[in-house]
């Protein structure tokens, strides 16, 4: 749910701010250390925002889990077993 | 002299990865079984292998990407926006249960995980064969990006001399070449040696993008000056959405390339067999962080080079070449090949990698189950001519590949996104997912992509001068029903009908979900 909150804000975020400063044509061109400003705000500034809450996730948020131990190779439950289809 | 550095470096890099084939192979025969070793790496990846090769870096964010930079200009920001999400789909979304399973069920590649999980061969077998097709049809971009960077520091071909489908002698020699060193170290390392080597070829490319980007604005004047230049030459579309010159980027395509890279990226079968072979959560995590930083760091500066690149070399007729030329361009030859080696190994990575996973496609999930008691020497034999049969389809296919690399890498990432992300999701986390659910899902999503690049294919074969005026312009070019990409149409109809087909069928059974769901 974590990261399908943080994709469904950034999508909507960046491509919305996009739409909205991005798709102006005819209007004067207006740059921040040469970028575009819609590129400045609408995808570099979440784009660090996203990394920072990242970093966060994988160092702090997210717990580690037992991933179970190894089965034997294959090549044994489809041919004992029945097959679905 | 000085015109032999860059070539010194590009033969560096490439003894340097033959080397790691050679380390890779001792160490792939320490592990239990050839298959296991060559194939998966015994389950060893630690966090930097992880982050820095199981995501979708490849030929195409060094050589087709900048080339779309330089033609579209700003827009390609947005293009590749959802890369800032890509660590947190990854890793987090589906790398715990994907991991479980795969040791749970003993698998050591994608079609074997989904056809011990389903308990089904119809299964297993199609996405065998998927991954046979889709991968083989990637190779092609990445061999003639291979070929492009060695045509153009390799020293006195004659271009003239001869060519095929308009490719040059030059061309044809630096393609040979490619193809030969590639196949002889993965041939020799196996699972290991494409990943390490990709490890060590990411680190070179985070290296490159930090020399080059300096450089670029340097010799430029500066983002502004590259900018200005780039609308000048272009029109004022450079700096803006959808694009220069062309509706590159309509908002619709705006939202499907933000799903394309990072929800279509989970599904890559290059991504799922990593997610298979790391060594513990903890190990995930780190490579979480270490991949948000990288991203951060490679993508937002390579939109800024190649933005200064249209200042640089305006008029540039070969867009793809454009990444080797402002290495060229702008760095000493020494510097310039070191600059080189990060395409190069990016682009060498990503077919060894994809070689191991087309020779794993055949001999595990297809020859070793009709042959369960082969012995290992047959497999391992098989397993190099495999390798060698890809390599050369392949190479044989880049003579006649379209002009944006981009364009194939696009159609195949959605491709096999459509094929393995919903089936994985299935068999992840939904315990009424059943075979035929998984089954239609795949071929479902593949054929519905298939469907819209046949679709493209026809329009531009029977009207003549026909392309749908979205997107990028080559002459590999799907439709776009409403102005939405065909990955993500296939995409639906992957989810549409795996949950569709499996609540018609019958409830898998109980021993089964006990044994893949122990704790969920």
């Amino acid at each position: 749910m974590f990261v399908a909150l943080v994709w469904v804000l950034a999508c909507t975020y960046t491509v919305g701010y996009a739409a909205l400063f991005g798709y102006r044509a005819g209007e004067p061109l207006q740059l921040f250390f040469g970028i575009p400003t819609w590129v400045v705000w609408g995808i570099l500034a979440p784009w660090l925002v996203v990394t920072l809450i990242t970093c966060w996730y994988a160092l702090l948020g997210m717990k580690d889990d037992d991933l179970d131990e190894e089965a034997q190779p294959v090549h044994s439950v489809v041919e004992k077993g029945e097959l679905n289809v | 002299m000085s015109n032999l550095l860059p070539l010194f470096a590009l033969i560096l890099m490439m003894a340097a990865s033959m080397w790691i084939g050679v380390t890779a192979n001792r160490a792939t025969q320490k592990g239990g079984g050839f298959l296991a070793g060559y194939f998966l790496g015994n389950r060893g990846l630690g966090s930097w292998s992880m982050a820095l090769t199981a995501t979708v870096m490849s030929g195409g964010t060094f050589m087709g990407f900048p080339s779309l930079v330089y033609q579209y200009g700003w827009v390609l920001a947005l293009w590749i926006a959802s890369y800032m999400v890509v660590p947190l789909c990854t890793f987090a979304v589906l790398g715990k249960r994907i991991g479980q399973l795969s040791r749970l069920t003993g698998a050591i590649t994608l079609p074997e995980l989904l056809r011990e999980r389903f308990q089904s061969q119809a299964l297993g077998i199609a996405a065998s064969a998927m991954m046979i097709f889709i991968l083989a049809f990637s190779l092609i971009a990445q061999f003639k990006a291979g070929a492009v960077i060695l045509q153009l520091v390799l020293p006195g071909l004659p271009n003239s001399a001869w060519s095929i489908h308009d490719k040059p002698a030059a061309f044809i020699y630096a393609l040979v070449i490619f193809a030969v060193v590639v196949v002889s170290y993965t041939v020799y390392g196996g699972f290991l040696a494409a990943v390490w080597t990709d490890l060590f070829q990411s680190v070179l490319m985070a290296v490159g993008v930090m020399i080059l980007f300096p450089l670029a604005l340097i010799k430029s004047g500066g983002l502004a000056a590259g900018t200005l230049a780039g609308v000048q030459a272009a029109g004022p579309g450079f700096a803006l959405a959808p694009g220069a010159g062309r509706d590159f980027l309509p908002i619709g395509l705006a939202v499907s390339f933000f799903f394309m890279w990072s929800i279509a990226g989970m599904g890559q079968p290059a991504t799922l067999v990593r997610l298979m072979a790391f060594k513990d959560t903890q190990t995930l995590r780190h490579a979480m962080f270490l991949l948000a930083v990288y991203n951060t760091i490679i993508y937002l500066p390579l939109v800024m080079v190649f933005i200064c690149a249209r200042a640089l070399l305006p008029g540039l007729d070969k867009p793809d070449e454009v990444m080797p030329r402002m290495a060229l361009l702008v760095a000493n030859p020494l510097v310039a090949g070191i600059i080189l080696a990060a395409p190069f190994g990016a682009v060498m990575a990503t077919v060894s990698g994809f070689l191991v996973q087309i020779s794993s496609a055949f001999v595990s999930d297809v020859y070793h189950r009709l042959r369960p008691d082969a012995p290992e020497d047959t497999l391992r034999r098989l397993s190099q001519v495999a390798i060698i049969a890809a390599a050369l389809i392949s190479s044989i296919g880049a003579i006649f590949s379209p002009k944006f690399l981009q364009a194939i890498i696009v159609f195949t990432g959605g491709a096999a996104a459509c094929a393995y992300l919903f089936p994985a999701i299935m068999a992840a986390f939904w315990k009424r997912g059943t075979a035929r659910g998984a089954l239609a899902s795949m071929l479902g999503g593949v054929g519905t992509v298939l469907v819209l690049y046949a679709a493209g294919w026809l329009m531009a074969a029977t009207n003549p001068g026909w392309e749908p005026g979205i997107g990028e312009k080559s002459t590999f070019s799907p439709i776009y029903p409403l102005g939405i990409a065909p990955f993500v149409w296939g995409l639906a109809a992957s989810v549409i009908l795996g949950i569709g087909v499996s609540l018609a069928d019958r409830a898998p059974r109980g021993d089964l979900l006990e044994r893949y769901f122990p704790a969920i």
